[in-house]
């Protein structure tokens, strides 16, 4: 078997299945047809900078697939594609100062210019498979807690929809949300949907809250 | 099996001919206003940059990947202030670049202003990728002639040197390839989920993403649609299953939009349609890449624009 025939007969399979699942509507007079003298216009030269500029911003994609890690900028886009055991997610809670009850942090404003899932995320990842690296998790953890009440602090000195809202709150915690021990780490967790609640709550850092005077946004 | 290497040679050079389609310079522009608008958005959305070079945010700089490059910059230099100067000197040439102006020194800077917002904010413990198809759309611009029309540039030439169709088209096809090839890499990645089974990870994955969902966003979701729209979901494996399978069968399958453009009118409207199922199931906003969207249908809109044009002159 030829490369030619391998490559041009994969993708027609899938443009014949793609054909006879829909129905395509009769918009595709607008479709240009294609100028194959066009590429010849251009220098060699110039041809070389294109390919070598290409080159550099799309194959580092394939290679952090075969390697299986992310360099930034380059990424393989691997969402969802690993199976979770253990720590499921992550919680960001604010603790009221007189009643000690807690809060979910849910709005994105206190965690500008970050969202509210993108500092989930990295909490979660710092944590998702590191059951058995506590000792050193511990630091890091308390860093980035530190860090996130500080920006907390900082936002709601800019913004007074946050400092109404967390101006009560003594503290902020970082909680891990994991499977039950039956279901997390033992197997994946693939078993009936009931069976994933409740998940077990772990009060993973804490970081006092202290807040600044107001500033001008 | 050896390799041959004319069969190869005429293999890439049928790709490049399929993947350029003729374009004018308008479409390029067009594509530089649905980009860089969108790199406009994202700077914006990092106005307060400068709050990561607090005393007690910056401790927590880990940078990832190339974004170690600016660790020395980070530890010695960073100040709040000069922050806040750079995100000003960074979203006015997004501006000038949007409308043209200056193209080959602003689309740069504003590029190097992407990967510096980027790179700080993913500096802080885990990689996002929500902005990476825009930077490498905008990276792709950045080497083309983006402001041959429709811009500043080309209103305050005198005279414009005539330059080969393939100088316009090259950019647009490379700006599709870069949002065909995030999904193709993203479906690639879940084949080769590491050491699982193939026939059950997509669905236990898809659960698991609501699953997700159903936690985060507890306090967001309660008595919304989509809550139990999530819900139902989850309790039924067909419907799980289609999700999961039908996401990797479709990163995988916009392969074929690279090769047949004319499936745009398929694929397009389904990556919309997933991308919002991505946001109400799962609650993560996977918009940006959208902007990219434009280059499908630049070419399309050129040629209506100038039928109405022709229409509004007839006599």
């Amino acid at each position: 078997m030829s490369c030619r025939v391998g490559a041009a007969e994969l993708v027609e399979l899938m443009d014949q299945v793609l054909q006879l699942l829909f129905v395509f509507p009769k918009l595709e007079g607008l479709a240009s047809e294609v100028h194959a003298e066009q590429v010849t216009s251009l220098s060699a030269g110039r041809k070389k900078l294109i390919a070598i500029w290409l080159g550099i911003l799309f194959l580092p994609g394939f290679i952090t697939l075969a390697a299986d890690e992310e360099l930034w900028p380059f990424s393989h886009y691997p969402m969802y594609s690993r199976m979770i055991y253990g720590f499921k997610w992550a919680q960001i809670r604010g603790v009221e100062r007189e009643s000690d009850r807690e809060t979910l942090v849910l709005s994105n404003r206190p965690f500008s210019p970050l969202s509210q899932i993108r500092v989930t995320y990295t909490f979660y990842y710092m944590f998702r498979d590191r059951l058995h690296a506590e000792p050193e998790l511990r630091p890091r953890l308390m860093r980035h807690t530190e860090a996130l009440a500080r920006l907390l602090s900082i936002n709601a000195s800019l913004f007074p929809e946050v400092r109404e809202q967390i101006q009560g709150w003594r503290s902020i915690r970082v909680y891990g949300l994991r499977y039950p021990p039956q279901i997390g780490e033992a197997q994946p967790p693939g078993g009936p949907y009931d069976a994933f609640f409740p998940p077990h709550e772990v009060l993973m850092s804490e970081a006092p809250l202290r807040l600044q005077p107001e500033a001008s946004p | 099996m050896k390799l041959n290497s004319g069969i190869a040679r005429e293999f890439v050079e049928r790709q490049i001919r399929l993947a350029l389609r003729p374009a004018d310079a308008r479409a390029l522009a067009l594509v530089r206003i649905g980009i860089m608008g969108g790199v406009l958005f994202l700077h914006l959305s990092y106005r307060h940059i400068e709050k990561w070079f607090e005393p007690v945010v910056l401790p927590s700089w880990e940078p990832t990947g190339v974004g170690h490059l600016l660790t020395p910059w980070i530890e010695h230099l960073a100040h709040p202030s000069v922050a806040n100067v750079l995100w000003w000197m960074f979203t006015l040439s997004t501006v000038a670049a949007l409308i043209g102006l200056g193209w080959r020194i602003t689309s740069m800077v504003s590029l190097l202003g992407s990967l510096f917002f980027v790179s700080v904010a993913n500096g802080i413990g885990h990689m996002f990728r929500v902005e990476l198809p825009l930077i490498f759309a905008q990276a792709v611009l950045v080497a083309s002639h983006a402001n041959h029309a429709w811009s500043l540039d080309s209103l305050m030439r005198k005279r414009t040197s005539p330059l080969p169709p393939v100088e316009f088209a090259w950019p647009i096809a490379a700006t599709q390839f870069v949002l065909i090839h995030m999904y193709f890499l993203a479906g690639l990645a879940k084949v080769f989920a590491r050491g699982e089974d193939l026939i059950r990870s997509p669905l236990i994955l898809a659960r698991e993403a609501i699953y997700q969902n159903a936690v985060t966003r507890a306090g967001i979701l309660e008595g919304q649609w989509y809550e139990a729209a999530g819900h139902w979901v989850a309790q039924r494996d067909w419907a799980v299953g289609a999700i999961g399978w039908g996401t990797m069968f479709f990163e995988l399958g916009v392969v074929v939009l690279w090769l047949r453009l004319q499936r745009r009118w398929l694929f397009v409207p389904i990556i919309i349609f997933m991308q919002m199922g991505v946001y109400l199931l799962l609650g993560i906003e996977f918009l940006l890449p959208l902007f990219l969207l434009i280059s499908f249908f630049a070419a399309d809109a050129i040629r209506v624009y100038d039928q109405i044009i022709l229409r509004l002159r007839r006599p």
